[in-house]
Protein backbone atom coordinates (compact mmCIF):
# COMPACT_ATOMS: atom_id res chain seq x y z
CA UNK A 1 0.00 0.00 0.00
CA UNK A 2 1.37 3.68 -0.53
CA UNK A 3 2.94 5.57 1.88
CA UNK A 4 3.56 8.91 2.27
CA UNK A 5 5.69 11.81 3.98
CA UNK A 6 6.42 15.13 3.75
CA UNK A 7 7.81 16.57 0.71
CA UNK A 8 10.04 19.01 2.50
CA UNK A 9 11.03 20.85 6.02
CA UNK A 10 7.78 23.80 5.86
CA UNK A 11 7.66 26.48 8.43
CA UNK A 12 4.37 25.18 10.78
CA UNK A 13 3.54 27.31 13.30
CA UNK A 14 1.27 26.08 15.87
CA UNK A 15 -1.81 28.40 17.60
CA UNK A 16 -4.27 27.02 19.92
CA UNK A 17 -3.99 22.76 18.97
CA UNK A 18 -3.83 23.92 15.41
CA UNK A 19 -1.49 24.18 12.85
CA UNK A 20 -0.60 26.63 9.77
CA UNK A 21 2.17 25.38 7.33
CA UNK A 22 3.71 27.66 4.73
CA UNK A 23 4.90 26.29 1.74
CA UNK A 24 7.26 29.58 0.89
CA UNK A 25 8.36 28.18 -2.69
CA UNK A 26 4.31 28.38 -3.56
CA UNK A 27 3.30 31.13 -1.26
CA UNK A 28 0.74 29.06 -0.35
CA UNK A 29 -0.48 29.17 3.33
CA UNK A 30 -2.68 25.71 4.56
CA UNK A 31 -3.89 25.64 7.87
CA UNK A 32 -5.20 22.09 9.88
CA UNK A 33 -7.19 21.15 12.65
CA UNK A 34 -6.81 19.52 15.73
CA UNK A 35 -7.35 16.03 13.90
CA UNK A 36 -5.43 17.72 11.00
CA UNK A 37 -2.43 18.57 13.04
CA UNK A 38 -2.16 15.22 14.44
CA UNK A 39 -2.18 13.54 11.17
CA UNK A 40 0.48 15.67 9.68
CA UNK A 41 2.67 14.95 12.60
CA UNK A 42 2.38 11.26 11.66
CA UNK A 43 3.65 11.91 8.24
CA UNK A 44 6.93 12.83 9.59
CA UNK A 45 7.92 9.17 8.54
CA UNK A 46 6.21 7.07 5.86
CA UNK A 47 2.68 6.03 6.77
CA UNK A 48 0.17 4.53 4.96
CA UNK A 49 -3.37 5.74 5.33
CA UNK A 50 -4.06 2.19 6.61
CA UNK A 51 -1.66 3.41 9.52
CA UNK A 52 -2.82 6.75 9.82
CA UNK A 53 -6.83 5.86 10.00
CA UNK A 54 -6.33 2.91 12.84
CA UNK A 55 -3.79 5.73 14.73
CA UNK A 56 -6.50 8.43 14.72
CA UNK A 57 -9.02 5.56 15.44
CA UNK A 58 -6.74 4.66 18.83
CA UNK A 59 -5.48 8.14 19.70
CA UNK A 60 -9.06 9.44 19.69
CA UNK A 61 -10.94 6.37 20.71
CA UNK A 62 -13.50 6.01 17.64
CA UNK A 63 -14.36 3.81 15.79
CA UNK A 64 -16.66 5.27 13.41
CA UNK A 65 -15.86 4.40 9.78
CA UNK A 66 -16.37 7.65 7.70
CA UNK A 67 -13.24 8.65 9.25
CA UNK A 68 -11.55 6.72 6.57
CA UNK A 69 -13.30 9.11 3.87
CA UNK A 70 -11.86 11.69 5.45
CA UNK A 71 -8.49 10.74 5.72
CA UNK A 72 -8.38 9.70 2.63
CA UNK A 73 -9.48 13.19 1.58
CA UNK A 74 -7.15 14.95 3.71
CA UNK A 75 -4.46 13.00 2.02
CA UNK A 76 -5.31 14.02 -1.25
CA UNK A 77 -5.74 17.72 -0.08
CA UNK A 78 -2.41 17.67 1.14
CA UNK A 79 -0.78 16.59 -1.88
CA UNK A 80 -2.95 18.87 -3.87
CA UNK A 81 -1.01 21.50 -2.13
CA UNK A 82 2.13 19.76 -2.72
CA UNK A 83 2.95 19.64 0.72
CA UNK A 84 3.52 15.26 0.91
CA UNK A 85 4.88 13.50 -1.43
CA UNK A 86 4.64 9.43 -2.13
CA UNK A 87 7.55 7.66 0.35
CA UNK A 88 9.80 5.53 -2.42
CA UNK B 1 19.57 69.49 -3.79
CA UNK B 2 17.58 69.47 -0.88
CA UNK B 3 18.22 67.35 2.26
CA UNK B 4 14.96 66.55 4.51
CA UNK B 5 14.79 63.85 7.02
CA UNK B 6 11.20 62.01 7.52
CA UNK B 7 10.22 60.14 10.52
CA UNK B 8 7.98 56.90 9.77
CA UNK B 9 7.54 55.00 12.75
CA UNK B 10 10.16 55.10 14.95
CA UNK B 11 12.81 55.13 11.79
CA UNK B 12 14.66 58.17 10.17
CA UNK B 13 14.20 58.36 6.75
CA UNK B 14 17.32 60.59 5.16
CA UNK B 15 15.99 62.37 1.66
CA UNK B 16 18.15 63.78 -1.03
CA UNK B 17 16.30 65.44 -3.42
CA UNK B 18 16.57 67.83 -6.51
CA UNK B 19 12.60 68.63 -7.47
CA UNK B 20 10.69 71.35 -5.98
CA UNK B 21 7.49 68.70 -6.67
CA UNK B 22 9.13 66.00 -4.73
CA UNK B 23 10.05 67.72 -1.79
CA UNK B 24 6.69 69.41 -1.40
CA UNK B 25 4.68 66.42 -1.85
CA UNK B 26 6.93 64.45 1.12
CA UNK B 27 6.33 68.10 3.40
CA UNK B 28 2.43 67.95 2.17
CA UNK B 29 2.09 64.07 3.71
CA UNK B 30 5.02 63.25 5.98
CA UNK B 31 6.43 64.25 9.07
CA UNK B 32 10.12 65.86 8.35
CA UNK B 33 12.95 67.47 10.01
CA UNK B 34 14.79 69.95 7.46
CA UNK B 35 18.66 70.25 6.82
CA UNK B 36 19.64 71.57 10.23
CA UNK B 37 18.32 67.70 11.74
CA UNK B 38 21.15 65.97 12.38
CA UNK B 39 20.98 61.91 13.26
CA UNK B 40 22.40 59.18 11.98
CA UNK B 41 19.07 57.68 9.37
CA UNK B 42 18.30 54.31 9.54
CA UNK B 43 18.06 54.39 5.58
CA UNK B 44 19.22 56.95 3.04
CA UNK B 45 17.32 57.89 -0.12
CA UNK B 46 18.35 59.85 -3.02
CA UNK B 47 14.85 60.77 -4.48
CA UNK B 48 14.46 61.52 -8.44
CA UNK B 49 11.49 62.64 -10.71
CA UNK B 50 11.40 62.18 -14.18
CA UNK B 51 11.03 58.21 -14.04
CA UNK B 52 8.77 56.06 -16.13
CA UNK B 53 5.03 56.34 -17.16
CA UNK B 54 1.83 57.25 -15.65
CA UNK B 55 0.79 54.10 -13.60
CA UNK B 56 -0.10 50.95 -15.67
CA UNK B 57 -0.84 48.34 -13.05
CA UNK B 58 0.22 46.99 -9.65
CA UNK B 59 3.27 44.12 -11.11
CA UNK B 60 6.54 44.61 -9.45
CA UNK B 61 9.57 42.88 -11.19
CA UNK B 62 11.88 42.11 -8.30
CA UNK B 63 15.55 41.61 -9.35
CA UNK B 64 18.75 40.68 -7.30
CA UNK B 65 21.84 41.21 -8.25
CA UNK B 66 25.22 41.46 -6.01
CA UNK B 67 24.18 42.94 -2.95
CA UNK B 68 21.60 44.80 -4.70
CA UNK B 69 17.95 44.37 -4.57
CA UNK B 70 15.51 46.28 -7.53
CA UNK B 71 11.88 46.93 -7.56
CA UNK B 72 10.97 48.12 -10.74
CA UNK B 73 7.23 49.07 -11.77
CA UNK B 74 6.23 51.32 -14.70
CA UNK B 75 6.04 54.30 -12.76
CA UNK B 76 8.48 53.99 -10.07
CA UNK B 77 11.80 52.08 -9.52
CA UNK B 78 14.13 51.20 -6.21
CA UNK B 79 17.62 50.43 -5.59
CA UNK B 80 18.41 49.47 -2.34
CA UNK B 81 21.34 47.58 -0.73
CA UNK B 82 20.81 44.40 0.84
CA UNK B 83 21.56 45.74 4.30
CA UNK B 84 18.79 49.03 3.50
CA UNK B 85 21.02 51.42 4.38
CA UNK B 86 21.25 53.08 1.21
CA UNK B 87 18.44 53.30 -1.58
CA UNK B 88 17.97 55.11 -5.31
CA UNK B 89 14.26 55.79 -5.92
CA UNK B 90 12.93 57.20 -8.78
CA UNK B 91 9.14 58.03 -9.55
CA UNK B 92 6.86 59.43 -12.48
CA UNK B 93 4.42 61.39 -10.35
CA UNK B 94 2.87 61.59 -6.59
CA UNK B 95 1.31 58.32 -6.87
CA UNK B 96 4.32 56.29 -8.19
CA UNK B 97 6.33 58.35 -4.86
CA UNK B 98 3.52 56.85 -2.43
CA UNK B 99 3.45 53.54 -3.48
CA UNK B 100 7.42 53.30 -3.85
CA UNK B 101 8.25 54.58 -0.36
CA UNK B 102 5.30 52.17 1.25
CA UNK B 103 7.18 49.61 -1.01
CA UNK B 104 10.43 50.49 0.62
CA UNK B 105 9.17 50.78 3.48
CA UNK B 106 7.44 47.57 3.67
CA UNK B 107 10.41 45.70 2.62
CA UNK B 108 12.73 47.83 5.25
CA UNK B 109 10.40 46.72 8.37
CA UNK B 110 10.19 43.47 7.50
CA UNK B 111 13.93 42.85 6.91
CA UNK B 112 14.73 43.99 10.49
CA UNK B 113 12.18 42.16 11.52
CA UNK B 114 10.48 45.19 13.25
CA UNK B 115 7.13 44.80 12.02
CA UNK B 116 4.51 44.94 8.92
CA UNK B 117 2.41 47.32 6.59
CA UNK B 118 -0.68 46.09 6.72
CA UNK B 119 -4.14 47.01 4.89
CA UNK B 120 -6.37 48.57 6.55
CA UNK B 121 -7.23 51.50 8.72
CA UNK B 122 -7.03 51.75 12.11
CA UNK B 123 -9.05 53.95 14.31
CA UNK B 124 -8.22 55.03 18.13
CA UNK B 125 -10.99 54.15 21.06
CA UNK B 126 -10.01 55.58 24.41
CA UNK B 127 -6.35 55.56 24.35
CA UNK B 128 -6.37 51.73 22.04
CA UNK B 129 -5.80 51.13 18.30
CA UNK B 130 -8.62 49.13 16.32
CA UNK B 131 -7.70 48.00 13.16
CA UNK B 132 -10.23 47.40 10.25
CA UNK B 133 -9.30 45.11 7.22
CA UNK B 134 -10.85 43.51 4.47
CA UNK B 135 -10.70 43.07 0.42
CA UNK B 136 -11.63 45.78 -1.62
CA UNK B 137 -14.42 47.27 -1.24
CA UNK B 138 -14.98 45.78 2.04
CA UNK B 139 -15.42 49.05 3.84
CA UNK B 140 -11.82 49.68 5.38
CA UNK B 141 -12.27 53.55 4.63
CA UNK B 142 -15.40 53.50 5.00
CA UNK B 143 -15.42 52.60 8.39
CA UNK B 144 -12.92 54.50 9.56
CA UNK B 145 -15.33 57.36 8.14
CA UNK B 146 -18.10 56.36 10.12
CA UNK B 147 -15.75 56.06 13.02
CA UNK B 148 -15.05 60.13 13.31
CA UNK B 149 -14.63 61.89 15.32
CA UNK B 150 -12.16 59.28 16.78
CA UNK B 151 -8.72 59.69 15.53
CA UNK B 152 -6.95 57.74 12.80
CA UNK B 153 -3.65 56.30 12.72
CA UNK B 154 -4.33 55.03 9.28
CA UNK B 155 -6.95 54.89 6.93
CA UNK B 156 -5.10 52.45 3.92
CA UNK B 157 -1.78 51.21 5.23
CA UNK B 158 -1.31 50.26 8.95
CA UNK B 159 2.06 49.98 10.53
CA UNK B 160 2.08 47.85 13.17
CA UNK B 161 5.61 47.22 15.25
CA UNK B 162 5.51 43.41 16.48
CA UNK B 163 7.57 42.50 19.28
CA UNK B 164 7.30 39.44 21.70
CA UNK B 165 6.15 42.03 24.21
CA UNK B 166 3.28 44.25 22.38
CA UNK B 167 2.02 45.04 19.39
CA UNK B 168 1.96 49.04 18.59
CA UNK B 169 0.56 51.40 15.87
CA UNK B 170 2.16 53.95 14.09
CA UNK B 171 0.81 57.03 12.61
CA UNK B 172 0.64 55.89 9.17
CA UNK B 173 1.75 58.81 6.45
CA UNK B 174 0.87 56.43 3.63
CA UNK B 175 -2.68 57.38 3.71
CA UNK B 176 -5.65 57.23 0.92
CA UNK B 177 -8.08 60.32 1.20
CA UNK B 178 -8.22 60.47 5.22
CA UNK B 179 -5.47 62.89 6.15
CA UNK B 180 -3.29 62.81 9.61
CA UNK B 181 -3.98 65.10 12.16
CA UNK B 182 -0.98 64.08 14.38
CA UNK B 183 2.43 62.90 13.23
CA UNK B 184 3.31 61.94 16.21
CA UNK B 185 0.69 59.41 17.84
CA UNK B 186 1.21 55.95 18.15
CA UNK B 187 -0.57 53.75 20.56
CA UNK B 188 -1.28 50.00 21.59
CA UNK B 189 -3.28 47.83 19.26
CA UNK B 190 -6.33 46.57 20.98
CA UNK B 191 -8.50 44.48 18.10
CA UNK B 192 -8.50 43.89 14.95
CA UNK B 193 -11.65 43.21 12.58
CA UNK B 194 -12.00 41.72 9.12
CA UNK B 195 -14.96 43.95 7.76
CA UNK B 196 -18.04 42.49 5.85
CA UNK B 197 -20.80 45.17 5.13
CA UNK B 198 -24.57 43.73 6.47
CA UNK B 199 -27.62 44.48 7.35
CA UNK B 200 -27.09 44.23 11.16
CA UNK B 201 -23.77 44.46 13.30
CA UNK B 202 -22.41 41.16 14.31
CA UNK B 203 -18.77 40.56 15.89
CA UNK B 204 -17.31 37.09 15.79
CA UNK B 205 -14.11 35.94 17.47
CA UNK B 206 -11.66 34.16 14.89
CA UNK B 207 -9.61 31.03 15.89
CA UNK B 208 -5.94 31.98 15.78
CA UNK B 209 -5.03 30.28 12.97
CA UNK B 210 -7.82 31.30 10.82
CA UNK B 211 -7.10 34.95 11.68
CA UNK B 212 -3.92 34.50 10.61
CA UNK B 213 -4.77 32.67 7.42
CA UNK B 214 -7.12 35.39 6.33
CA UNK B 215 -4.53 38.38 7.69
CA UNK B 216 -1.26 36.88 4.96
CA UNK B 217 -3.25 38.78 1.91
CA UNK B 218 -3.36 41.70 4.21
CA UNK B 219 0.31 42.68 3.98
CA UNK B 220 1.95 44.69 1.99
CA UNK B 221 5.34 43.14 0.73
CA UNK B 222 7.06 41.90 -2.32
CA UNK B 223 9.43 39.47 -1.59
CA UNK B 224 12.84 38.71 -3.69
CA UNK B 225 13.43 35.41 -1.72
CA UNK B 226 11.45 32.66 0.29
CA UNK B 227 12.93 33.52 3.56
CA UNK B 228 10.99 36.58 3.52
CA UNK B 229 7.43 34.90 3.81
CA UNK B 230 8.57 32.79 6.63
CA UNK B 231 9.44 36.15 8.86
CA UNK B 232 6.18 37.62 8.02
CA UNK B 233 4.06 34.17 9.09
CA UNK B 234 6.29 34.58 12.20
CA UNK B 235 5.51 38.55 12.67
CA UNK B 236 1.64 37.64 11.94
CA UNK B 237 1.38 34.81 14.72
CA UNK B 238 3.08 37.11 17.30
CA UNK B 239 0.22 39.44 16.33
CA UNK B 240 -2.90 36.89 16.63
CA UNK B 241 -1.43 35.46 19.76
CA UNK B 242 -1.50 38.73 21.14
CA UNK B 243 -4.13 40.80 19.60
CA UNK B 244 -7.91 39.07 19.18
CA UNK B 245 -9.27 39.10 15.63
CA UNK B 246 -12.70 39.17 14.89
CA UNK B 247 -15.16 38.89 12.07
CA UNK B 248 -17.29 42.30 11.71
CA UNK B 249 -20.56 42.06 9.92
CA UNK B 250 -21.47 45.85 10.23
CA UNK B 251 -24.27 47.98 9.13
CA UNK B 252 -22.99 51.51 7.56
CA UNK B 253 -23.33 53.58 10.58
CA UNK B 254 -21.59 53.48 13.62
CA UNK B 255 -23.33 51.54 15.49
CA UNK B 256 -20.89 49.22 15.44
CA UNK B 257 -18.83 50.56 17.86
CA UNK B 258 -21.30 49.29 20.70
CA UNK B 259 -19.53 45.95 20.05
CA UNK B 260 -16.29 47.11 20.22
CA UNK B 261 -15.84 49.54 23.01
Amino acid sequence: MASYIHKEKFEVLELDGESVILNADAFMVTTLNEVGSFCWSLLHEPCTIRQMIQTVQTHYAVEDESIEQDIEQFVTHLMDCGLIRHAS
Amino acid sequence: MEKLTLKIGEHFMQVMCASGDVIHMLKTHFQYFDHSFECQPDLAILLEDGYGTPFVDYEVHILKEGNQISFLRADYSIQVDDDYKQATVAVHDELALKHALMNLYSSFIVHHNWGLLIHSSCVIEEGRAHVFMGHSGAGKSTAAKLSYPRKLLSDEATILKITEESITVFNSPFRSELQSTDHHENCPLASIQLLEQSRSNKRLKLKKAEALLQMTDKVFFWSYRAEEPTKILRLLKLVVNEIPVYELHFQKNNTFWELIS
